[in-house]
Formats: structure tokens, sequence, C-alpha cells
């Protein structure tokens, strides 16, 4: 198992170079340098001064001597300082932001699955009947709702007309006289709506999944043996055939991820997160270079743990992976 | 005709309203009762009623006029971002999986790489470095998509290339372009086409998100993500200006999957479940 995962790891190596490398390139594709930008129409400051600050940055090297250095500071996680007033360190900004995206990603993806699994399975063993029928409508629903506007919809009647929950920020007003349980169910309850918004993309697809693997194990020889040897249908259903059909579930989570990191930006706008996705819709329209690089870099990292994790839980799921066996 | 569409129910719904979004977007000047950019001080936030269907917004602007111009916009970015994808996707996936070996190993680690960027960060921050744009928006969608066809198109051909007339093509001689283009690619059409239509369907969910962001479609143009914006901003007040911009963008999307999932089913009735 640990060689396994060992080597999944070191198998990352070269895709995370190449995660740098586009990073590095889209940097410098960018018309116009961050140092100059904005200089060039300035009086005050000379060709001599434009190229200090290039020489400051190191913008005067060649590029694959800029890549090399740029890549050495990013091993030690040194994403550089921020271009906006404050100038603090980029990693500590992303930091400080992080858990918020973290919290509502992982209850997503756990609202996913204990959604998206007795849905998914129930659909396949009572197929095409009202249950089956209802949940594909409402599974191309899901598929084309635009997140944001059900957000909206779900801010105007549970926030404002029936004002059950909050529909912005994650903590109330007075959250630092509450106690540490109050506290957490007043960050639960901010949580609740973005949770949901997030996950709505993730329910229908997953679900939908979860249908069609079910349908094809049902189908499989040793369910057959098992119908044979009289073993009743909801032992068969629920005991035998939703272990091997929730298998490739593992893997689906882990693509799953970029999307919802990716949708984070407009989840955390929409709800006035303070989270990774809000700070990088702030970096962009500052036009920070450093801050939009330092979160795209890292939401690319986060995908291939995301895709490690998920393959080092379906190896643990299932021996015949790790052991090198065809499945 | 008849018959195919009773046995198609999917396929049928969506082709109908992919038809009708596209004349409503197409005939827009003549159906729109407004001019969606006059601004009118004396018709600000109107509830709707019969002169103004869907209302109007924080500048008097008819909100149904401007969301048939909007149908414009959000269709010519979902048709040319498609369009760019499919067109890289295609070449990528054909080379790789018609020459196969390293060629095919390079290729497909490049589409690895780019498909651990979230999409939509990879999205925003080429916005960030460019200035949106109706054009930077189809462009930056078409070159950010192409990997999901890429991979689809390669594995059909590698399929595609241990048929016999493949080989038969290839002992008599025919040039690798002509054997991709009139031989091969042909037979892959079906889930090529599959794919294209489900990603206009992702398209105008991507620039719709993008204008709700501000960084999409710049006012005074209309796109329903912008008209979204602006109901965002009024919700206490104005619930015309978030609720119908958001089902024409519902329905748009719908659209577009149905008749994907129908030709699927179409070209594949061994997947018809």
């Amino acid at each position: 198992m640990l060689r396994y995962s060992l080597n999944r790891l070191l198998s990352m190596l070269p895709l995370l170079l190449g995660i740098t490398l586009i990073s590095f390139a889209m940097m410098h594709l960018a018309p116009g340098e961050p140092s100059v930008l904005g200089q060039q129409f300035n009086p005050k400051v000379s060709a001599q001064d434009v190229e200090r600050l290039r020489e400051y940055y190191g913008l005067n090297e060649p590029l694959h001597e800029q890549y090399w250095h740029w890549l050495k500071r990013l091993v030690v996680l040194d994403f550089g300082h921020s271009l906006s007033g404050d100038a603090r360190p980029v990693l500590d900004k992303i930091m400080e932001r992080l858990p918020v995206t973290l919290w509502v990603n992982v209850l997503a993806i756990l609202l996913i699955m204990l959604v998206a699994i007795p849905v998914g399975v129930l659909s396949a063993v009572h197929r095409d009947g009202f249950w089956d029928r209802s949940m594909t409508v409402l599974v191309f629903i899901g598929f084309a709702i635009p997140s944001f506007w059900l957000g909206l919809l779900l801010m105007l009647a549970l926030g404002v007309n029936l004002d059950w929950l909050p529909i912005s920020g994650i903590h109330d007003y007075d959250w630092r006289q509450m106690s540490l349980w109050q506290q957490g169910i007043d960050f639960l309850q901010h949580l609740l709506l973005p949770v949901f918004v997030s996950a709505i993309g993730g329910v229908a697809g997953m679900s939908r999944f979860m249908r069609s693997g079910m349908l094809e194990v049902i189908r499989a020889d040793y369910i057959t043996t098992a119908r044979a040897m009289g073993y009743d249908d909801t032992s068969i259903h629920y005991k035998l055939a939703l272990k091997n059909a929730i298998l490739p579930i593992i893997t689906l989570l882990g693509l799953s991820i970029p999307g919802l990191i990716g949708g984070s930006v407009i989840v955390e706008y929409l709800f006035s997160l303070p989270g990774m996705g809000r700070l990088f819709y702030e970096a962009i329209l500052a036009r920070d270079y450093t801050v939009v690089m330092g979160i795209t870099v890292m939401g690319a990292v986060l995908t291939l743990l995301g895709n490690l994790l998920a393959d080092i839980a379906y190896a643990w799921a299932d021996p015949r992976t790790r052991h090198g066996v065809a499945t | 005709m008849r018959a195919m569409f009773r046995q198609q129910p999917l396929f049928t719904v969506g082709l109908f309203i992919v038809i009708g979004v596209i004349v409503l977007a197409v005939f827009a000047p003549w159906l729109a009762p407004y001019d969606p950019t006059h601004v009118n001080v004396r018709t600000i936030l109107l509830s709707p009623s019969w002169a103004h269907w869907c209302g109007t917004d924080t500048l008097g602007r008819d909100v149904f006029s401007r969301m048939l111009y909007g149908a414009r916009v959000s269709l010519s970015v979902g048709l040319v971002a498609v369009g760019i994808s499919m067109t890289m996707g295609i070449v990528f996936g054909a080379v790789a999986g018609f020459y196969g070996g390293r060629i095919d190993a390079l290729l497909m680690r490049a589409t690895d790489m780019v498909l651990c960027f979230p999409t939509f960060f990879l999205i925003l921050a080429v916005i960030a470095f460019l200035e949106p744009s109706v054009w930077n928006i189809m462009i930056v969608i078409g070159l950010t998509s192409w990997m999901g066809i890429a991979r689809l198109v390669r594995a059909e051909f590698l399929s595609l290339k241990q048929r016999e007339y493949i080989l038969a093509a290839q002992s008599l001689g025919v040039s690798p372009l002509r054997m991709i283009w009139a031989y091969m690619l042909p037979n892959a059409m079906g889930p090529i086409l599959v794919s294209a239509v489900l990603g206009v369907a992702g398209a105008v969910l991507v620039e719709s998100g993008l204008s709700f962001l501000g960084l999409g479609v710049q006012p005074p143009d209309p796109s329903w993500g912008n008209i979204l914006t602006d109901g965002k901003d009024n919700i206490q007040i104005a619930w015309w200006l978030s609720f119908y911009p958001g089902i024409a963008i519902l329905i748009t999307v719908l659209g577009y999957n149905l008749l994907g999932e129908g030709l699927r089913d179409i070209f594949d009735p061994r997947l018809r479940s």
C-alpha cells in the first residue's frame, strides 16, 4: 500500500513540472511586464529607472533562466509578493483564505456522496419506474441550471423573503460574543447555501453515473449466479452490487475537484465568502498578477492532490489495483 | 420523420428548444419591443407588466428586449468557442491517435497537464491578462475546453486503426492526411458531434458565469449573465432581474443537453438503456 502510494506520488512529479511550465508561459505571454506596466507614460520614470526595475524583478534575464529562478522559489513555496498596496507574500494571502474554500468544497463533496449514491442506486433498482423517471428529469435540470442563478433564487427565497438563512459572509456580526458551540452553528448556517449551490451540478452528474454503474453491475454474471443461488433482491442489490458499483465513484470524485475549485470563484463572489476564489476575483480586478498566478498554480496542485487521494482511496478499497492485476 | 420524433422524445424536445432560441436570437431586432440599450429614467425598475413583459432594469431598459439580444451573445459565444475547441481537439486527437507512439505520449501528457488546471481558473487568469470582450471570451473558452474532445477523437482513432478497411487503405499507400480526413474522421463524426452539441451548453454556462462576475460581456451590451449581476445587486427590490435571465439560460442549456443526449442515442443504440 505504501509502495503504491509512493509510486503514484512520484508519477505526479512530471505533471507538476508541466503545471509550472504552463503557468510560467501564461505569465509571460501576457502583454506588458508588471514592473513596467503603468510606468511607461509616467514622465518621472526615466528609461534607466525602468531598466533598474526590470533588473530588480529579474526581467532582463533570458526566459529559461527566469523560469529556473521562479521554479527554485516555487519549490520552497515562495510565490513572491502581492503587487497590491499591502505587498504581502502571496502565500500568506492564499493561506488565510484557503480554509473557507476547503470547508465549502469538502462539505460539498460529502453532500454529493450523501445524496447522489442513494438516488442513483434507487433509480437503477427501480429502473423506468416513477422514481427513476422523476429523478432523470431532475438530473437534466440540475445539469442545466446555472449555479449562481440557483444561488440567487435561494438567497431571495430563504434569505430575503423568509429570513431563515444569512445570505453573505461566514459569521454573524456578533459572533465573537457567542459560545464556541453557537459559533459552529452560525458558521454552518452561513455555509449551508454555498455548499448546496456548489454541490448541485455534482449531485446531478454523480447520481447519473451511479445509476449507470449500478445497472452495469446488476447485469454482471456473478449477480446472475447469486440470483440463481436464491439470494433475495435486497441482499443482491445492497450487499453485492452496491460495493462494486460504488468503486468508480471514488475516481469520479477526484475528477470533479477542478470543477468544484473553479466554481468557488462564483460561489464565493455570490455569497461574499472570504475564500480563495474571492481572492482570485479581487486579484483579477486589481491586476495583481503574482496573486493570480499563485492561485492558478495552487488550484492545479490541489487538483493533483485530490486525484492522488482518490487513487490511493481506490487502491485501498480495491486490492486488485495496487497489486497490478488488470480489472 | 414523425416516427423518429415519437421514438426520440429527448432529441425532439431538444431540437425544438434549440431551433426556437436560434430563431429568437436571429430575429431579435424585429422581435424586441424596445431598444435594448435605450436608457429611460422614467421607467426605472418597473415590475413585469403588459408594457414590459420581464420588467425594466436600474437604467429603465426593457429586460425582455435585453434578453433577446443577450441570446445572440450567448449563442455566438457558444458556437464560436465550440468551433475553436473542436478544431483543436480534432487535430490533437487525430494526430495522437493516428501516429501513436511517442507523438501520442507527448500530446496526451500535454493534455493531462492542461486538465490539472481548474478550467474556470485558467479562463479567468487569461481574461485577467487580456481585456474582457466578446471575442476574447470566445477564444479563451475555446482554448480551454479542447481536452475532452482530443481524448475522445484519439480513442476513436485508436480503435478505427485496427479496422480492416484502414489496413487495406494503408497497404494501398493512401497518404496520412487523406487517411485521417477522408477515411477515419467521417467514421468518428458521431461522438464528435454529440460532444460538440454538449459543448455549446457548457460554453453558454461559462459565458453567463463570466458575465455575471463582470468579466464577460461588458455593459451596455446585454448578456444573460450581466443582467443577473444587476439582479444580485437589487435582489431585495427587483426579483424579476434575477428570475427571467436565469430561466433563459436554463432552457437553452437544457435544450442543447437534450439534443446532445438524443443524438448519442441515435448514433449509438447500444447505449440506450
